[in-house]
């Protein structure tokens, strides 16, 4: 593949077939991520609803933790696996990537100044974490959306944005907290921001493989 | 007439740029595929865009394997929209 006779049309069709090639990827991502953190979150909040319900002890709070275990091995996993493949990485994936990483590197960070707070005394210094997964990972769910130009993702972004005003708003006024309706709606807020669009991306990628 | 560069005025060299112009950064094993080009006389054209400071290569491992990652430069860039351009006059197209 190494000649230097091809004619200017030629270049022209080299051109626009390796740009068309390239084009696959720019789908951004066949949605399964993002089904996996949303059915994660979901999942690990019903499961700590159910066992404080069950055993009404506050440490069951802890197994929150799970959404860190199981999805920092899974993701590190996935990103194992596609480094091993031939890899390439869009303007759109360096945008994602930074976004997430953002938010992961600020909720860990978020998750120790809280444990800190708690080794010291305060309890209820938890909710932080709450209203960190409302409003920024809304943020970053937003953000995204708007880079994959997923409208579904911006608007659950922006209700779980708008859920985490609402939750400070309460904890300011002085208005209860209850995990009845609390955990409930960030279960509801991950299910907009994550699972939802992460079908309808996935069905978007399989139409797209099917042409 | 104007001459067209011929660093990129090669089939499989302009392969390779059209698709990083078109995507961040792309390994060795991207490239080999949607290029349909031999280890060997792809690792060659890498060399020359690099020599001309057209694309950077970043050498690294994923685990035990390694992993050649190209990016387009600036210069890379440039010389690719000039080498459009020069291909649009010379067929007459606006």
């Amino acid at each position: 593949m190494e000649s230097n006779s091809m004619t200017e049309r030629q270049s022209l069709d080299i051109i626009t077939n390796m740009i068309q090639a390239s084009k696959q990827r720019l789908t951004v991502t066949n949605g399964n991520i993002f089904l996996f953190w949303g059915w994660l979150c979901v999942a690990v909040c019903l499961l700590v609803t159910l066992l404080l319900y069950f055993f009404n002890h506050p440490a069951m709070n802890f197994f929150f933790f799970l959404i860190w275990v199981v999805g920092g091995a899974y993701t590190e996993r996935v990103r194992r696996r596609v480094a091993e493949r031939g890899q390439v990485v869009t303007y759109t994936d360096r945008l994602s990537n930074a976004i997430w990483a953002m938010v992961g590197w600020s909720a860990l960070i978020a998750t120790f100044m809280c444990l800190g707070f708690f080794l010291f005394g305060g309890k209820d210094v938890w909710i932080m974490m709450f209203l960190f997964a409302f409003i920024v990972v809304g943020i970053g769910a937003f953000v995204q959306g708007t880079v994959i130009q997923e409208k579904c993702m911006m608007l659950g972004g922006a209700f779980s944005m708008v859920a985490g005003a609402f939750i400070t708003g309460c904890l300011l006024s002085g208005i209860p907290l209850s995990i009845y309706w609390v955990y409930p709606l960030f279960a509801l807020s991950f299910a907009l921001m994550f699972i939802v669009p992460g079908y309808i991306i996935r069905n978007k990628a399989l139409r797209y493989e099917r042409a | 007439m104007k001459e067209l560069d011929p660093l990129l005025h090669s089939q499989l060299r302009l392969s390779v740029i059209s698709i990083l112009m078109n995507v961040n950064e792309a390994d060795f094993v991207y490239l080999k595929e949607k290029t349909q080009a031999t280890a060997g006389n792809l690792s060659v054209q890498l060399e020359k865009l690099s020599e001309a400071n057209y694309i950077s290569i970043t050498k690294g491992f994923v685990g035990k394997k390694p992993r050649t990652i190209c990016q387009v430069t600036e210069t890379g860039r440039q010389a690719f929209e000039r080498y459009v351009n020069d291909i649009k006059a010379l067929l007459n197209i606006k």
